[in-house]
């Protein structure tokens, strides 16, 4: 338990989904307390953890929901989407099948969750370099298609998966705030620094303009 | 385990058993389950696949389905409940900031705790799980939640998800353990039933049958077919006509009257001693509408569990009744020292009630439809413990009103072990003169014969001392007890109490009732 010392401006719910496997819980305990564990155990239920951050001057704590990648637990975590204002999509580049199901995710995703939800892909275990299975290139293709942001990651080695939660929460504290930040003026906070295998990650659809006022 | 070879092990344990058991699926969390087992005979593949085996079916039945959700939601509920049951307070508060069972529990429960525990603890933990029945675990769940309730009590929802982020190394799991078997033991069976649980189900036939119904229950079983064709028959009877002799002490008779003429009676001459004849339209207990199991919504609105009459009836001794049916049907008739108020006049009675009550346990009994569990979720929600909801209301005490003297002569001869308590006569009626300002006033009741202006059945008891002890609906005079509530400006409530004690010989000098059997009664006696 961490101790919580709650003083912040905005708490953002975000979920983590995707396949069995893929590596969702070890992005979570990577970006909240900077762990990775190769003896991880599956995730049962929902597990939460908490990282506090600032974005553009403001103190935001985004709250992670991690969930089983086993699709038979959606039945029994119905209260896994409610709220959420960002997901992360997870797939693993080394398994294509788990690229193939993230359809079916972002399907699941949209039916259960707010209209507005951000959604970013993310492909993980990018240090498996030599047992790549599914291109930056297909994914990006797809996210494009879907109108989602995308990124690569690894949680082995750290490289972007900071980013990946902050170019999340920075675009879902851009939609949801009514501060309206300069042109480009986040673009320097989410460029990853010093990851080995940097990918020109997001294409800036992202900020839907259906997604913010209504 | 985590060598090599422990993960080969384990592969092969786990699937052997989503070989052995077709109907059940590999869930992420059974290797967790498994792994204890293992780890103990990890040089016995065989003897850990059959640890596993056996004890999934007793904790954690059909939870493993690959479609779980009616199980584990319906086990959610029943947590939900029994941490209303023991712990209100924090039960009232994590439903108000929403923090439901489903967020946290899920994982306890899937793995029996072994995906938050290390393996010193679950080892310690198993131990006197493996002895104790299979509703411990939920227990477990409160008392886990009870090592937080500092904290979760100042919680607001985000606050608490923190609590639950991760495992509990600093967890005291030897006072987790008493504090869960002491819970434990002070929860009436029936209000941790489980659909799903073989010994949840197995309580509840045997609370069923043995003396109301092993009789009729039989003879439709072995009638061949019988049970489901009489079933279906006696449901377009209206009602029926059930009479109970205790023939075998010639103490206490009995009638349930009704006004349509019964079809398909079944006719038992029953019980080893032949001590009463049943006739009974409805023979089966499954007849009865409180005997369906519950919608998930419903269990889900509610905060308190619902109690078998067996149970009442076991450990009347230590029940406070409270009937919120209309004040004429409980003047027609009504539990021994039950006591009666307004629904509505909770909100007015909460400080006076405190000090009154005195019993263990809170049973609400109410008519069908009415908002019993309404009330009784208001009782936990101002503090109340141990409050549960009559299953059936009072239909299900006139069912019970035919057959208690040979229930509680069984009783007596098994002296289960709450039971044994309840067989002391000595009861102490309810103080009614409590420290507020309130006057008692006797009178107002319906002495003479007391029509049930409520429904199918009217209740007559020709009590004649003896040992039968228990009449679960009397009609004696009851007591007024009209309470001055000062905070407001002029608010007065009114508290009815029956004072009629459990004994037959005292109810016979009171109270016998004498009541004709008159099938149609009418008309209220106020």
């Amino acid at each position: 338990m961490q101790g919580h010392c709650d003083e912040y401006d905005y708490l953002y719910k975000v979920v983590l989904i995707g396949d069995s496997g893929v590596g969702k819980s070890n992005l979570l305990s990577r970006f909240t307390q900077n762990e990775f564990s190769l003896e991880s155990r599956s995730t049962i239920g929902i597990e939460f953890a908490t990282r506090t951050v600032d974005i553009s001057g403001k103190t935001v704590k985004a709250q992670i929901w991690d969930t089983a990648g086993q699709e038979r637990y959606r039945a029994i975590t119905t209260a896994f989407y409610r709220g959420a204002v960002g997901a992360l999509l997870v797939y693993d580049i080394s398994r294509h099948n788990t690229f193939d199901n993230v359809s079916r995710w972002l399907a699941e995703l949209r039916d259960n969750s707010d209209p507005n939800v951000l959604i970013i892909l993310v492909g993980n275990k990018s240090d498996l370099r030599h047992l790549r299975a599914v291109s930056t290139e297909e994914a990006m293709a797809f996210a494009e298609k879907n109108n989602i942001m995308f990124i690569e990651t690894s949680a082995l080695d750290a490289s972007n998966v900071d980013d990946a939660f902050m170019l999340l929460l920075t675009e879902t504290y851009k939609t949801l705030s009514t501060f309206t930040p300069a042109e480009n003026a986040n673009q320097s906070s989410i460029r990853p620094s010093g990851g080995r295998l940097l990918i020109p990650h997001f294409h800036h659809a992202a900020p839907k303009s259906a997604g913010c006022c209504t | 385990m985590f060598s090599q070879a422990g993960h080969e092990k384990l592969t092969r344990i786990l699937k052997t058993w989503v070989e052995a058991n077709e109907h059940q699926a590999y869930w992420q969390g059974l290797d967790s389950c498994c792994a204890p087992f293992l780890t103990l005979n990890f040089n016995d593949e065989a003897l850990a696949f059959a640890c596993i085996q056996q004890f999934l079916p007793k904790y954690l039945k059909d939870m493993f389905l690959h479609d779980n959700s009616k199980v584990i939601h319906e086990y959610l509920a029943i947590f939900r409940h029994m941490l209303s049951f023991h712990d209100p307070e924090l039960s009232a508060h994590l439903d108000y900031i929403a923090f439901v069972p489903q967020l946290y529990t899920i994982s306890w429960f899937m793995t029996l705790f072994t995906h938050i525990f290390p393996l010193d603890k679950i080892y310690h933990l198993w131990d006197k799980i493996l002895v104790g029945p299979s509703s411990l675990p939920l227990f477990v769940g409160i008392a886990i939640l009870q090592q937080f309730r500092a904290e979760l009590l100042r919680s607001e929802f985000n606050e608490a998800i923190g609590i639950f982020s991760g495992t509990f190394p600093e967890m005291d799991i030897e006072k987790c353990i008493e504090t869960a078997l002491a819970m434990c033991r002070a929860t009436p069976p029936s209000t941790c039933w489980l659909s799903y649980d073989a010994e949840s189900r197995e309580q509840r036939r045997v609370a069923a049958s043995p003396d109301d119904w092993t009789a009729s229950t039989t003879m439709a079983q072995s009638g061949g077919g019988a049970w489901t064709s009489s079933t279906a028959a006696a449901t377009g009877a209206a009602a029926a006509t059930a009479t109970a002799t205790a023939a075998g002490q010639g103490e206490q008779q009995e009638t349930i009257t009704s006004t349509t003429t019964p079809s398909s009676a079944t006719t038992g001459n029953a019980n080893a001693g032949g001590r009463r004849s049943l006739e009974l339209g409805r023979n089966h207990p499954e007849n009865y509408w409180w005997e369906e199991p519950l919608p998930i919504e419903v269990l889900n609105v509610e905060l308190a569990p619902r109690i078998h009459r067996s149970d009442l009836i076991r450990m009347r001794q230590q029940v406070l009744v409270i009937d919120i049916r209309p004040e004429s049907e409980y003047l027609s008739g009504h539990y021994p020292l039950s006591i009666h108020l307004v629904p509505g006049h909770l909100d007015l009675l909460v400080h006076v009630l405190k000090m009154i009550i005195k019993k263990k346990y809170i049973v609400v009994v109410a008519n069908k439809g009415d908002s019993g569990p309404e009330f009784a979720t208001a009782l936990v929600r101002s503090g109340f413990s141990r409050v549960a909801v009559l299953m059936g209301g009072i239909d299900a005490l006139r069912i019970h009103g035919s057959n208690t003297a040979s229930s509680l002569s069984r009783q007596r001869s098994t002296s289960s072990s709450l039971a044994s308590s309840a067989i002391s006569p000595t009861l102490s009626a309810i103080s009614t003169t409590p420290t507020l300002a309130t006057t008692t006033t006797t009178g107002g009741g319906g002495a003479a014969p007391a029509p049930s202006s409520s429904s199918l059945a009217s209740v007559s008891s020709t009590a004649a001392g003896g040992p039968s002890p228990v009449v679960p609906i009397c009609s004696c005079i009851v007591h007024r007890q009209k309470i001055t509530v000062t905070a407001r400006v002029k608010d007065e409530v009114m508290i009815l109490k029956c004072k009629t004690p459990f004994t037959q010989k005292k109810l016979k000098a009171q109270h016998a009732i004498t009541l004709a059997s008159a099938p149609t009664p009418q008309g209220d006696l106020l």
